[in-house]
């Protein structure tokens, strides 16, 4: 088998589906984020939001606290260290894959 | 899944991300509002100056109001719209904490404020002293706006409003007004223009939003 195609058996699936590459790209692009925020800007369902993020906070890549800003609940997202090393790596893969 | 917002840019995810901050930070028409105020700030600043004697005191810390006002709103709007947004906007639109900004653009943010608070006071100064009738001036800032507005624009309203503020800058350049009321007539139609496309956008968005939620709680 061709190494670039072995290199690409091996890519990071939580990363690598789109919705969560969306939102693991859009939280590295910025310090925190909350949920209402990320759901406008991805223009994810709040429901697919949710499954998304739970899906990262357990591969340590996304940290989620829940807080108030005021009188206002707010779910604040947040990249990992892991994270952004997984994002980071993400992206050196499929350059190299596809290069 | 809407996907909407992978017709981006997939190929690169930090292109994407960019492009999904900026079309958040265009959603709800402050950004523009807050352009519109500032012009319609300058506008008001030149008309002051317009009714006072050349040359008076007034007049001279007029111009150096304007020259020192015109660098700091590139400082305080940026601000106000977050700290709105944070006020008054944070149930609907959420919340977000950019990255702090690098140092190096916060010297070239600087800098760019200080060289226009510099050519705003020497072209004062300029024309207080030769009283040249620069027409070309109205239309090059008509011209300027418009060049800003089609480059980082990145929403069919600010085409078309880019499009029209140069054409109105040409048309006064024609219309051999003096220069400082060619300017106040410039600034005050691209502040009124920006605030009133502003506040549609916000009232829509907000709009939107309350209608989604309603519909979200039936």
């Amino acid at each position: 088998m061709n190494a670039k195609v072995q290199q690409l058996a091996g890519i990071d699936r939580v990363i690598h589906e789109p919705a969560r590459l969306m939102l693991v790209s859009l939280l590295a692009a910025v310090q925190e984020a909350d949920f209402q925020y990320l759901h406008l800007t991805t223009e994810l369902t709040k429901g697919n939001l949710s499954i998304h993020l739970s899906k990262l906070e357990e591969a340590g890549y996304v940290a989620i606290e829940k807080t108030f800003k005021g009188k206002y609940p707010l779910t604040i997202c947040r990249l990992t260290g892991q994270g952004r090393d997984a994002l980071a790596e993400y992206k050196r893969t499929m350059k190299a894959a596809l290069s | 899944m809407k996907n909407s917002s992978f017709n981006l840019h997939v190929n690169d995810p930090d292109a994407l991300a960019k492009q999904l901050i900026q079309r958040a930070h265009n959603r709800d028409g402050l950004p523009e509002i807050a352009v519109g105020l500032g012009l319609l700030s300058i506008a008001g600043l030149i008309a002051l100056q317009m009714q006072l004697e050349k040359g008076s005191a007034i007049s001279k810390a007029i111009s150096l109001i304007l020259a020192l006002w015109i660098p700091v709103i590139c400082f305080i709007l940026p601000w106000a719209v977050k700290w709105v947004r944070r006020k008054y906007l944070l149930a609907l639109e959420g919340f977000v904490e950019m990255k702090p900004a690098a140092r190096s653009r916060m010297a070239v943010t600087a800098g760019v404020a200080f060289v226009v608070a510099i050519a705003v006071a020497a072209f004062t100064a300029a024309h207080a002293r030769f009283h040249s009738s620069s027409q070309w001036m109205i239309a090059g800032t008509g011209l300027l706006f418009a060049l800003l507005l089609l480059v980082c624009g990145r929403a069919r309203r600010y085409t078309i409003g880019g499009i029209v503020i140069g054409v109105a800058g040409i048309l006064l350049a024609f219309c051999q007004l003096p220069l400082e009321a060619g300017f106040v007539i410039m600034y005050g139609f691209a502040g009124l223009m920006a605030t009133i496309s502003g506040t549609v956008v916000l009232l829509h968005f907000m709009g939107k939003l309350t209608g989604r939620d309603e519909s979200n709680e039936c």
